[in-house]
């Protein structure tokens, strides 16, 4: 009898842990496409045996396992953040080509080429009105298109300042629900799937946004650090971000745009450590892009200095120049020129923005008489039409014409933009193959990932090296099409 | 009649956008399958530099080439991301085994290998 109850309780044991491994199978089929579901094994532990002992053998159900991995999560979380990064970078980098047109149909450059045919114009006829008129039509508009590109950026900026804003309550909301999820798995038994299943899909939301690194720990909470460092969540704790704009201190331009900046909880200053995501991109954007044409605190801005440079230019010429000669018996004495263009002098951020045509000239008020010697009575109108191809440095911007220079302004932005549509194409494949690899590694015992790491290490090797011999013949083919370029 | 060097790039560029595919994949047999592709790749480019008609290649032939450069990089990143992962992965499996298989035998660890690309 004691066997044939012994066999009756083994057989029961059996039953009970299959019937838990079926469980934990259908769980596993229902939750195929559930968002951060990781497939759970059912382990069933042997029983001892030995009937002298009372040991009857069997088998019964031990721990429920989840193929989780934290390596191949984190993977995956660090190229969400690469794909987040280069998206917010392609969309803020979009945004700007308008304002660098240098298709000609509009802005800066077609500006500048319609003030220097005017020039010309007046050249031809210098004391004719409707010439001189043209020039302060012409020196008007290209003063409207700075004030223009100006304004744009000052709204991308202040886009970039909303998205910031929405970013970090978007960054601190994930947070939060992280936090409540950790409660929960500190008040639950450790090994809920569906909770486990939920962090890991906030945890992938929230990298993103912003670079974290994610630790689980023996509670089933999680600790949530940004850029490695920075306290976002410990157990039931949470550590909001916040988003301020400032002044540098010991700024040189006290009045220029503020800077963006995130703090940590603590007050403390942590845009430095976000470097990727969303947020990454967006600071990038607002406080690296846009003030290196706009300014800041410590740079006047290219476009300043572009737009103050040309005035000075322009103003320092027809200065140069008389309006009318002196009289023969010396009675009347000659008329200098009158500065064409006026722009806020107290604020060498604000140039563009305030560049206008002086107020107070007349069209017969624009010089043209070259006092010499020799006197050239148009002499002042070439000198400016010169500066569509200057010969002189001092007539250049940064060594070139200003037509060129703001080309060069576009070029730099087409690039910014080119750069970061290459770089979405290839973190969002870089994030496919994070999951696939993450998929393969699921499951898979150690003594299996020893063996097929051994193959991998052979075809790394192999396709790097024929990389090597492609990247070269490419560098051929480049000499071949644009000789001495490559 | 030579083939057209834009032609003859944009077929390249497709071999290395296969490549690319198998590189997402990152199984050991996609990257058998890339290493073919990038061998194709390099035979047609290399005899295309002979072949190919380049006195009339002109924008066209540029921005081909301009766009095979780009995959060749994404070809590259996508390479020393899946070979980071592994190298990676390679140093926790060695603490974790600490040498030894699950049975107790020598574990067959591969030894740490950085890849460098170049170009």
């Amino acid at each position: 009898m004691p066997s044939l109850i012994s066999s009756l309780y083994v057989q029961a044991g059996a039953i009970n842990a299959f019937e838990q491994a079926i469980a934990v199978s259908a769980a596993n089929v229902s939750n195929a496409s559930t968002p951060g579901y990781a497939s759970q094994t059912q382990i069933l532990v042997a029983m001892p045996e030995d009937i002298s002992q009372g040991a009857t053998g069997g088998v019964k159900a031990g721990a429920v396992v989840s193929s989780r991995d934290q390596y191949a999560e984190q993977a995956v979380r660090n190229q969400q953040t690469a794909l987040g990064g280069a998206t917010q970078s392609v969309n803020s980098l979009t945004s700007l080509q308008p304002l660098f047109d240098v298709t000609g149909a509009s802005g800066i450059s077609t500006a500048l080429s319609s003030l220097y045919q005017s020039f010309a114009a007046w050249g031809q006829t210098p004391s004719d009105g409707t010439a001189q008129q043209a020039v302060l039509t012409a020196a008007g508009n290209l003063a409207t298109a700075f004030q223009q590109t100006a304004s744009g950026l000052t709204s991308a900026a202040t886009t970039a300042d909303e998205q910031l804003q929405q970013t970090v309550a978007q960054v601190n909301t994930l947070v939060g629900q992280l936090q409540q999820l950790n409660t929960l798995a500190m008040g639950g038994t450790g090994n809920d799937s569906g909770l486990d299943a939920d962090m890991n899909a906030t945890l992938e939301n929230l990298s993103q946004y912003i670079p974290i690194s994610a630790t689980e720990q023996p509670d089933g909470t999680y600790t949530v650090l940004l850029g490695g460092q920075t306290p976002l969540v410990i157990g039931s704790q949470q550590f909001p971000l916040s988003f301020d704009l400032y002044q540098p201190d010991n700024a040189t331009y006290p009045d220029a745009p503020p800077l963006a900046q995130i703090k940590a909880s603590d007050g403390s200053d942590i845009t430095g450590d976000i470097t990727g995501g969303q947020l990454g991109a967006l600071l990038n954007f607002r406080d690296t892009v846009l003030p290196s044409y706009m300014g800041d605190g410590n740079q006047a801005g290219t476009l300043n200095v572009m737009a103050q440079q040309f005035a000075d230019t322009v103003n320092g010429i027809l200065t140069s120049g008389n309006i009318s000669d002196a009289s023969a018996d010396g009675s009347t004495p000659a008329v200098p020129g009158v500065p064409l263009f006026t722009y806020d002098t107290t604020n060498a951020t604000n140039v563009a923005a305030s560049l206008s045509v002086s107020s107070t000239i007349t069209p017969s008020q624009l010089a043209a008489i070259d006092s010499g010697p020799p006197e050239v009575s148009n002499g002042i109108p070439l000198a400016l039409t010169e500066l569509e191809n200057p010969q002189s440095s001092a007539d250049q911007f940064n060594g070139e014409s200003y037509t060129a220079a703001f080309g060069d302004m576009a070029t730099q932005t087409g690039n910014l933009v080119n750069q970061a549509t290459e770089d979405q194409q290839v973190a969002q494949s870089a994030l496919t193959q994070a999951q696939n690899l993450r998929q393969q590694q699921s499951g898979v015992n150690l003594d299996q990932q020893a063996a097929t790491l051994v193959e991998y290490q052979r075809a790394y090797q192999a396709n790097a090296e024929m990389l090597t011999v492609l990247n070269q013949l490419m560098q051929d083919t480049i000499n071949i099409l644009e000789p001495g370029t490559a | 009649m030579k083939v057209d060097a834009a032609s003859g790039l944009a077929a390249v560029r497709v071999e290395v956008e296969g490549a690319c595919q198998a590189l997402i994949l990152a199984s050991p047999e996609a990257l058998t399958c890339c290493q073919r592709a990038l061998e194709r790749a390099a035979a047609a480019l290399r005899q295309g530099q002979a072949a190919w008609d380049w006195k009339s290649a002109g924008e066209a032939a540029r921005k081909e080439a301009s766009r095979l450069q780009a995959v060749i990089r994404r070809a590259g990143r996508l390479l020393s991301s899946a070979s980071n992962y592994h190298a990676g992965w390679l140093r926790i499996l060695s603490v974790m085994t600490g040498g030894y298989s699950q049975r107790g035998e020598a574990a067959c660890m591969p030894g740490l290998r950085r890849i460098s690309l170049e170009g």
